[in-house]
Order: C-alpha cells, then structure tokens, then sequence
C-alpha cells in the first residue's frame, strides 16, 4: 500500500484540533450571551431595566 | 471559521423543546416567589408599621430631624409594601412569611425541589432531556454579567483569601483522596477523577481529567453520580445549617464555595442563603476553578503519567482546560471599577451595567430549572461501592474544615463591598 501523501496525517490532526469540547463551546456560548446582553442595555437600559424587573411578572 | 462552525453544535433543533420548558418553568417560579416576596414584604410591613411610626413621633417630638428623615424613608417602604397588595396595618400574611422567611423557600429553593419532583414522579419525557441539559450552563453567562457587582479590592482581598483557601483545599483534597483511593485498591482511573472531582469543581474536573488518567466511562458514571448526590444533600441542609450556626451571609459565601463541589449548585446554596452570600461565593468559585488545569497536570504528576504518549504539557493543559467565561467576569470587574459613564454601575439609575444587573437572575433561574429537572435518583444510585465512601469522607472533611476555616477568618475578610 502506497503510504499516504505528507498532507493527509496533517489533515487527520487538524480535523482533531478544530473541534471544541463542550466545555470551551459552553464558555463561548456564555461570553457571547453576555456580549449580547451588555449590547442591549448599552442600547436601551431602560427597557431592558423594565422588561427584566417589571415585564416577566404577571402574577 | 471552523470554531465559528464548531460553536453550532449538529441536530442543535433537539435543545429548543427543553430549553423552552426550563424557561416556562423559571418563569413561572419567578413569579411565585414574586408573590410570596411581595406578601411577605406587606406581613412584615403591617406588624412594623405602628412601631416606627411611634419612634418617627419621638424624635420629631425631641428635634432630631436626621433620625426622623431615616425612620421616614423606612415608614415610605413599608406603606408602599402594604399598597403593592391593598392591604392595611393589622392585616396578616402569615402563610407567605412563612414560606418565604422561616422556610425560606425562594426561587431557587422552589426550582429544585420541584424540578426534582417532577422529573422523579411524572417523569420528563425523553424528547425535553438534551435541552435541559444545556439550560444548566447558562449559569456561566450568569456568572460573568454578576461581574458588574465587583469591584477589583473586591477581587484582591475575596480573591486573594479564595485563592489561597481554594489551593489548600484542592490540593489537600485531591493528594488525600488519591492516596486512599491508591491505599483501598482502587484503579488510578477512578482514583484520579475522584481526587480531581471531590478536589476541584466536581464534574468540570472529572470530565477535565478522566482522558489524562484513563477513566473508564463506568469510573466517570461512579464519580460524578457520588459528586452530584453529595452536592445535592449539601445544597439543601447547608443553608439551614448555616443559619442554625449563625454564619454571616459573606461565610456562608465561603464555606458554600469550599465544601460543595459543582459550580451550579454551590452558586444555587449560596443565593438561597442571600446575595451578599452569592457575591462571595462566586468570587471564591473562581479562584477554585481556575485551578483546573493545575489539578489536571498534579494527577497526570501523580499517577506517572508523562511519556505515556499524550502530551499533558503546561502550556497545552492550560489552553485546553483553562475556563475561559471567567475571562468575560474579570473583564466586566475591571469595567466596573473604572467607574466610567459610558457603562455607569449597578446602582446608577438608566446606566447599561444598572440594567446588566436584574438580568443575571434570570440566567440563574433557568440554569437551576435545569439542575433541579436534571437530578434523577437513578443516576445518584451509580454512586455506589468504594467511590461512594471515598466521595463521602471527602464531601464531610470539606464541609466540616471549611466549615472551621470561615468561622476563624470572619465576616470582614469575605465580604464583598461592590466599591462601597
């Protein structure tokens, strides 16, 4: 059998290494949330103030 | 791109089903402990009425118009408690009050003990499981907005005392239990993990070391169910505990953040408890957690591991297990105490990080819907054997020496003052 090309080993680890556990996928997730977050409330505090203190209560 | 790719995890669509029941669920429990808040507010604003209204008489009567102006500011909340329910001095809300302040049973109390009967009685069928799974996490974006709430002395002084009682007790933990587990025949696999787990943060540092040391996926079933079932019972005995002892809230924080060992629980104990509590305890929780990839490479020390053909280098360690959302918290820390108005703080009216700070409670509710709808009493019976005794002897040396610890150090030490 032919051994294979110098690039396919690289490819194989690469693959390897480009996937995120769940754990950095989480961490990520959890800094975006937070990005989007302070995004809004620089946007619209008090809207956002309303919304979270005030909005979802209904009894 | 490829991380952007790997950020979307295949099938994703499966989530949203238990995603939206652990959010229905916190919504509702939010609203209930509304209720309760608000008629336990109006019980304890009818009875204390009279009183201050005597003492506000008195010192109008001897001139003392700055003890007068603070008793009046009280009288004003208290008359606006009775409004929000339409009631009146003399009227009684027993039942509220006692739910709410002697048995304590807020939303985070109500979120678990419900979500655990619910998933252990009628059951949640299987097609909700993989999104309550991932509502759990959402306790880190939590974590990093509570970030807002500190200031860097904050993380100096809290910090510093956690990080220094954080090693002593990781360490101490892991090196005792691996040696035991060693000593009782147990296989370095399950040895390992339960040193990194009952050491660390439970099962982040189980999953962080079981492929460094081998763990069979029956080792990791054994640790995490005894780290889960131990987390549990503490979670809710502690407070009470900690209340029949006197703690103050900030060593509540403490000890919450040394004795339990899951991040979402210890943060679910200390905000039963009260705020100040949580504050401390999600300082002390990061200092614990960032030492992850040090006990990761203390157990790959331990058992011998090196040349065994995986590199468990430093550097590579540390990318690899290093909890980076701890980043996002220290960076809004460092936001907050640059005090600048474009991000204003907690407690300036109309300021992004003053509407920043009554979002992270949500997050919280919809993570603790999870845990609670996620505890299943058959995964706490995979606890069992030798694992179990380990796990227990660890789980009570932490809570009683941790427990010892915060007494010595006090309230002043811990406390977080949020830069006031």
């Amino acid at each position: 059998m032919e051994s294979s090309t110098n690039t396919e080993p690289d490819k194989g680890s690469e693959r390897k290494e480009q996937g995120l556990s769940s754990a950095k996928r989480e961490d990520i997730w959890a800094l975006i949330i937070a990005l989007v977050v302070l995004a809004l409330a620089m946007l619209a505090p008090d809207a956002i103030h309303s919304f979270f203190e005030k909005g979802l209560y209904f009894l | 791109m490829s991380v952007l790719r790997s950020l979307i995890v295949p099938g994703w669509t499966k989530y949203i089903p238990g995603l939206l029941l652990c959010v229905v669920f916190a919504i509702l429990t939010m609203n209930i402990d509304h209720v309760l808040h608000r008629y336990t507010a109006a019980h304890l604003a009818s009875a204390g009425l009279p009183v201050l209204l005597a003492q506000h008489a008195e010192l109008e009567a001897i001139g003392d118009s700055d003890g007068a102006a603070r008793i009046q500011k009280k009288i004003d909340k208290h008359e606006a408690a009775l409004q929000k329910v339409g009631g009146s001095v003399g009227d009684e809300w027993g039942w509220a009050a006692f739910f709410y302040e002697t048995f304590q049973f807020k939303y985070v109390a109500m979120l678990l003990v419900f979500g655990i009967l619910i998933r252990n009685t009628v059951g949640v069928p299987k097609i909700f499981l993989p999104g309550i799974g991932i509502a759990r996490p959402l306790i880190k974006p939590g974590i990093i907005i509570l970030g807002v709430h500190y200031v860097w002395t904050d993380v100096l002084r809290v910090g510093g005392v956690g990080l220094v009682l954080a090693s002593v007790f990781i360490f101490g933990t892991a090196i005792t239990v691996m040696w035991i587990s060693r000593r009782a025949g147990v296989s370095d696999g399950l040895g390992g993990i339960m040193g990194a787990g009952t050491g660390v943060c439970g099962v982040s540092a189980i999953i962080a070391t079981a492929p460094v040391v081998g763990a069979k996926p029956r080792d990791m079933a054994y640790a995490i169910g005894t780290i889960l079932l131990f987390g549990t019972v503490m979670l809710f005995v502690m407070p009470y505990l900690g209340t029949a002892i006197g703690l103050s809230q900030s060593q509540f924080g403490a000890w919450s953040a040394l004795a339990i060992l899951n991040t979402a629980q210890l943060i679910a104990a200390a905000e039963w408890f009260g705020e100040e509590a949580r504050d401390t305890a999600v300082l002390i929780n990061a200092a614990r957690i960032m030492l992850i990839p040090l006990i990761v490479m203390f157990a790959v020390w331990f058992y011998g591991l090196k040349g065994k053909g995986r590199d468990a280098g430093f550097w590579a360690t540390m990318r690899a297990k290093f909890p980076i959302f701890i980043l996002g918290f220290f960076a809004l820390i460092l936001l907050n105490s640059l005090h600048l108005p474009i991000f204003g703080g907690p407690k300036v009216v109309d300021s992004p990080f003053w509407a920043m700070d009554v979002v992270y409670k949500w997050l919280f509710a919809i993570g603790f819907a999870g845990i609670g709808l996620s505890i299943s009493i058959d995964d706490m019976r995979k606890a069992g054997g030798v694992a179990f005794l380990i796990g227990s002897g660890a789980a009570i040396a932490k809570m009683i020496l941790g427990l010892v610890v915060v007494l010595l150090l006090g309230t002043e030490l811990l406390r977080v003052t949020g830069g006031l």
